[in-house]
C-alpha cells in the first residue's frame, strides 16, 4: 500500500535520527577524552589527531577516583546486601504466613514505595549526625537502602506468592522449619527475580547522588557521582580532564551493559510496570 | 529498620516543618509560620511553577517518544537486527547516573567547544566566532535542561512499550490486515487501544520521577539562570544545606511530598476513566 511505503520511509528516517542522537553524545565524549585540551578547544567534533592516553591517569588522580571508586564499590555491595536481606525477610512472612496485621503491613509497604527521598533528607541528616554516621558510607546504606526496601519487598512478595504452597507443605512434613525452607527452597526458587533485583539495586546504588552528596562531605568518603560533580565544579577549564573523568565513570558500565544487556533490561523493567 | 529510618524520619520531618532551628537543632515551635513564609515567597512560588512544567514534560514527552520508537521498531520490516541494535543503543544512557548525564550535557551545551555549537558552525547556521548560549536564557533554560532527560529516559519507556507490544495477539493484527487497514490505521485502532494500560502506568512512573528530579538539574544548571530551573527539590536542598533554614526547608519538603501524593491520586482518577473507556 502506498500509505505503508510512506510509513516505512518515515519510520526508517526517525529511527536512524534517534539512533544517531542516542549514540553520538557518547562517542563524542569518548573521542574527546583521547585529545589534549587544546585540540578539544579547537576541534571537538573531529577524531583525535594523535591518540593520547596521558590524560586518563591525570584525570584519575586529580578527580581522586582512587578514593571514590572503592567507596562506590563498597557502597554498592553493602547496599545490595542490605536491601536483599531486609526485603526478602520482610516479604516471606507477608507472602506466606497468617498473622494479625498482615494485610496492614502489606498495605504499608506498598504505600511506602511512593515516599520521595526529599522528605527524608533533612530529618535523616540530623539523625545521622546524632548517630555519628556523617562521612560514613553506612549512613547512605541505612537511609537510601531502606528507602528501596518497600519496592524490593513488593516485587518479592508477588513472586513468593506464586511459588506453589504444596512444596512448602511437603517439606514441612519432612520436618523442615520455616526458616530452613525459606533459605534452602524459597530463595533458590526465586533466583530470576532476585537477580533482577540485584542488578537494579546495584545500578541505583552506584548512581546514588542525593544522600551521598549530603551525608558524605569529605573527599575520603565520597562516591563517584558527588566526586565527579565536585571535580567538574573545580576544574572546569581542564577540558581534557573533564572528558577523561566522565569517560572513566561511564564507559565501564556501558561495557558491562553490552555484555549483560538482557539481564540489565529485564532487571530495570521488572516490576516497575504491571 | 523501615520504622527507624523512614517512618520516624517522616514524622520528625513533619515536626521540623513547624519549628525554627538554631545550631543544628530544633529550637521552638512556630506553628504554620514556615508554610506561611513559603507561600509568601516568590522564589518558592516560582519553583512550584518550574516543577509543574518539568513534571508535565517528564510525564508526557519521554513516554510519547518511547511509544513512537517502540512502534517503529515493532513494525521495522528490515528485520530483527535493526530492532535489537536500536534497543541496545537507546537503552544505553539508562546505565549512566543522572549526574554523568548532566555533566556530559553541560559539555554538549558548552558555548565554546560544545557539540551543539560546533555542529551549528559546521552546517553554517551561525557565523564563526559567535555562539548560541544554551542554558543562558531564563525563558528557555528549563526546556533545554529537559532535553538530556529525554535522551536518558526515552529508551526506558521504549523497552517497556516493546514488551507490551509483544503481547498483542497476532490474529488481531492479521484480521486488521485482511480488512485492508493500512499500518497507520492499524496502529491507531488496534495497537494503541491495546496498550492503554501500559501508557497509564508509564505516565505515572515518569510523573513521580519528574517530582523527584534533582541530580540532573543540580549538576547541569544549579537552578539557574535566574532561578529559572530551580525546581522544588533543588530549592529545598539549597534552603536547607546552603542557607541552613532547616525548618523552612522541611516545610517545603512536606509541600513537595503532598503534591506528589495529590498528583498521583488525581492522575489515577483520570487513568481509571481512560481504562474504562478503552476496555469498552
Amino acid at each position: 500500500m502506498a500509505g505503508d511505503r510512506v510509513f516505512d520511509a518515515a519510520s526508517n528516517t526517525i529511527l536512524v535520527v534517534a539512533l544517531i542522537a542516542g549514540l553520538f553524545p557518547l562517542l563524542w565524549m569518548i573521542t574527546n577524552s583521547f585529545k589534549t585540551s587544546e585540540e578539544i578547544f579547537l576541534r571537538s567534533l573531529h577524531l583525535p589527531n594523535k591518540v593520547s592516553f596521558g590524560v586518563f591517569p591525570r584525570a584519575w588522580d586529580i578527580a581522586k577516583f582512587s578514593l571514590a571508586v572503592p567507596n562506590s564499590v563498597y557502597l554498592t555491595v553493602a547496599n545490595v546486601t542490605y536491601i536483599i536481606a531486609l526485603s526478602s525477610l520482610a516479604a516471606y512472612p507477608i507472602a506466606r504466613m497468617r498473622f494479625l496485621g498482615r494485610s496492614f503491613l502489606n498495605w504499608l509497604l506498598i504505600a511506602s514505595i511512593i515516599i520521595s527521598p526529599q522528605i527524608l533528607l533533612i530529618p535523616s541528616f540530623f539523625q545521622m549526625r546524632k548517630l555519628g554516621l556523617i562521612n560514613n558510607l553506612l549512613s547512605v546504606v541505612f537511609v537510601f537502602g531502606t528507602l528501596v526496601v518497600p519496592f524490593a519487598a513488593y516485587l518479592l512478595i508477588s513472586f513468593f506468592k506464586e511459588i506453589p504452597i504444596d512444596i512448602e507443605e511437603s517439606t514441612k512434613m519432612d520436618g523442615c522449619s520455616s526458616f530452613r525452607f525459606f533459605v534452602s527452597f524459597m530463595l533458590p526458587l526465586s533466583m530470576p527475580v532476585l537477580s533482577s533485583l540485584v542488578i537494579l539495586t546495584s545500578l541505583w546504588s552506584w548512581n546514588e547522588y542525593l544522600f551521598s552528596l549530603t551525608f558524605l562531605q569529605t573527599s575520603a568518603a565520597k562516591t563517584i557521582p558527588p566526586q565527579l560533580s565536585w571535580f567538574f565544579g573545580r576544574y572546569y577549564t581542564d577540558w581534557g580532564g573533564l572528558f577523561a573523568a566522565l569517560t572513566i565513570a561511564v564507559v565501564p558500565l556501558v561495557i558491562l551493559y553490552l555484555f549483560l544487556q538482557r539481564y540489565f533490561i529485564r532487571g530495570l523493567t521488572a516490576g516497575s510496570i504491571r | 529498620m523501615l520504622f527507624v529510618f523512614i517512618y520516624y524520619s517522616i514524622i520528625t520531618g513533619f515536626g521540623y516543618s513547624f519549628s525554627k532551628f538554631r545550631d543544628f537543632a530544633p529550637a521552638g515551635f512556630v506553628g504554620f509560620q514556615n508554610y506561611v513564609d513559603a507561600f509568601n515567597n516568590d522564589d518558592f512560588i516560582n519553583s512550584i511553577r518550574s516543577t509543574l512544567i518539568w513534571v508535565f514534560l517528564t510525564a508526557t514527552i519521554p513516554t510519547f517518544a518511547g511509544l513512537v520508537l517502540a512502534i517503529l521498531v515493532y513494525y521495522q520490516t528490515t528485520g530483527r537486527v535493526v530492532s535489537g541494535v536500536a534497543r541496545t543503543i537507546l537503552f544505553m544512557p539508562m546505565m549512566m547516573s543522572a549526574v554523568a548525564v548532566g555533566l556530559l550535557w553541560s559539555l554538549i551545551y558548552n558555548p565554546l567547544l560544545g557539540l551543539l555549537n560546533q555542529l551549528l558552525h559546521l552546517i553554517g547556521a551561525i557565523p564563526a566566532g559567535t555562539y548560541v548560549g544554551f542554558l543562558e536564557n531564563p525563558k528557555t533554560a528549563l526546556y533545554e535542561a529537559f532535553v538530556p532527560m529525554v535522551w536518558q529516559s526515552a529508551g526506558f519507556s521504549m523497552v517497556i512499550f516493546s514488551a507490551a507490544l509483544q503481547g498483542i495477539p497476532i490474529d488481531i493484527r492479521e484480521a486488521a490486515v485482511l480488512d485492508g487497514a493500512s499500518k497507520a490505521k492499524e496502529i491507531r485502532h488496534v495497537v494503541i487501544p491495546f496498550i492503554v494500560p501500559t501508557i497509564v502506568s508509564l505516565v505515572t512512573v515518569n510523573m513521580i520521577s519528574g517530582f523527584k528530579a534533582f541530580d540532573l538539574l543540580n549538576v547541569l544548571t544549579h537552578g539557574g539562570p535566574a532561578d529559572s530551573t530551580m525546581i522544588v527539590s533543588l530549592y529545598m536542598y539549597k534552603q536547607a544545606f546552603s542557607a541552613w533554614k532547616y525548618g523552612y526547608a522541611s516545610a517545603v519538603a512536606v509541600v513537595l511530598f503532598m503534591s506528589i501524593l495529590v498528583s498521583v491520586f488525581l492522575f489515577s482518577l483520570v487513568a481509571k476513566r481512560l481504562l474504562e473507556r478503552s476496555s469498552k
